[in-house]
């Protein structure tokens, strides 16, 4: 299957100031979203990166995401935590969108396999790397939204549901299910390969 | 019979979250981890996870802040000038459908006056006031008022052709 590299660019809509706004100044300076940028950027390209399954797509909607952040009216005053939610939240609508319009083939078939997950210097992470790949792929993107947030980036209940307008009890329901999902599939590819975690 | 779902699980997704597992957990409840099949499918799971992601932060695409900084002021600028220029672009719109309205209401309200304006001006497209140093061919000169209109009626449409290219251009 061939992934067409798409360019966001044409959708990234002109900044909608708020009705009540009148300046055209940022209520931030550079060196202050510089260094949001620097502690949010990896673990949200890897989150994007996993979730939608392709390198690609994660950069354009990195990029997309953070000039959403920036135009929007992000809430600084609320600290670091609270902006990281709400990037999460704009990059999690995105790749939404993306599915939901589905102009290239459908991520879900995509194998992740098939995608360039480490660099050849890290060899050691590769066999879970694979594993975890292929775990992965056996899960619906929106389960591996919910598993990705609860324990790589280790948000409570509360802020997933923030972050992806769910409740807390069917994020509770569906992390139940699709951690038992995951852990079938990586117990049948450990079988298999003799990997282990 | 057997739950699906085991008291324990959410506890263990907790330690494991806040990376307090296993040196944190009760020894009972390590011990249950091990011998409970949901429990431990937990563990597989969310370490799988953590691992992956510490894998993948690694290899993780970063571009410049700045560049971002920039092309965002650049986006909120168009916002603002583009919110400063509807009312305009309105007003204009306006302007333009009031004035083909008075114009057509003019029509309507001189037609009969138009009607003999324009019959005492096709004398005017006769040939034979047109000077001698002029030269056209005889099929123009003896239609010289249907060519007239059509240049007429071309030149407007080229100017109104252009007047439209050039502002779809600035939009």
């Amino acid at each position: 299957m061939k992934l067409r590299a798409i360019t966001l660019e044409s959708s990234i809509p002109n900044c909608e100031l708020d009705a009540g706004e009148k300046t055209a100044e940022f209520p931030i300076n550079e060196e202050v979203f510089a260094n949001f940028y620097r502690n949010t950027v990896r673990p949200f390209w890897t989150y994007l990166a996993r979730v939608s399954g392709s390198d690609t797509l994660a950069d354009d909607l990195v990029q997309e995401s953070y000039l959403r952040f920036l135009c929007a009216k992000a809430p600084w005053q609320a600290g670091e935590a609270a902006c990281r939610r709400y990037l999460f939240r704009i990059g999690t609508n995105l790749v939404r969108d993306h599915w939901r319009r589905r102009a290239i083939a459908s991520l879900e078939d995509v194998p992740e396999q098939k995608l360039p997950a480490v660099s050849p210097h890290k060899l050691e992470h590769l066999d879970s790397e694979a594993l975890l790949n292929a775990g992965l792929t056996r899960l619906r993107p929106t389960e591996r939204q919910l598993l990705w947030l609860a324990h790589a980036e280790g948000l409570s209940y509360r802020e997933i549901s923030e972050i992806t307008g769910f409740s807390i009890a069917r994020i509770r329901l569906m992390l139940f299910r699709s951690r038992h999902k995951l852990a079938r599939a990586l117990r049948q590819k450990m079988a298999r390969t003799g990997v282990r975690i | 019979m057997k739950l699906p779902f085991c008291p324990h699980e959410e506890r263990v997704a907790e330690l494991l979250r806040e990376d307090k597992w296993p040196s944190a957990a009760d020894p009972a409840l390590r011990t249950h981890a091990g011998n409970c099949s949901r429990c431990s499918d937990v563990v597989l799971a969310v370490q799988a996870l953590q691992q992956g992601r510490s894998a993948r932060m690694l290899t993780a695409h970063a571009g410049s802040p700045y560049y971002l900084w920039w092309r965002a002021q650049l986006l909120r600028r168009n916002s603002t000038v583009e919110r400063i220029t509807k009312p305009l672009i309105w007003a204009e719109r306006f302007a333009l459908i009031c004035m083909l309205c008075v114009a057509g209401g003019f029509v309507f309200w001189q037609w009969g006056q138009i009607t003999e304006w324009i019959g005492g001006m096709s004398g005017i497209f006769d040939s034979q006031y047109l000077p001698n140093t002029i030269w056209l061919p005889s099929t123009v000169k003896s239609n010289l008022i249907i060519y007239s209109l059509l240049a007429v009626l071309a030149a407007i449409a080229g100017i109104g052709g252009l007047t439209l290219f050039m502002s779809g251009e600035k939009e």
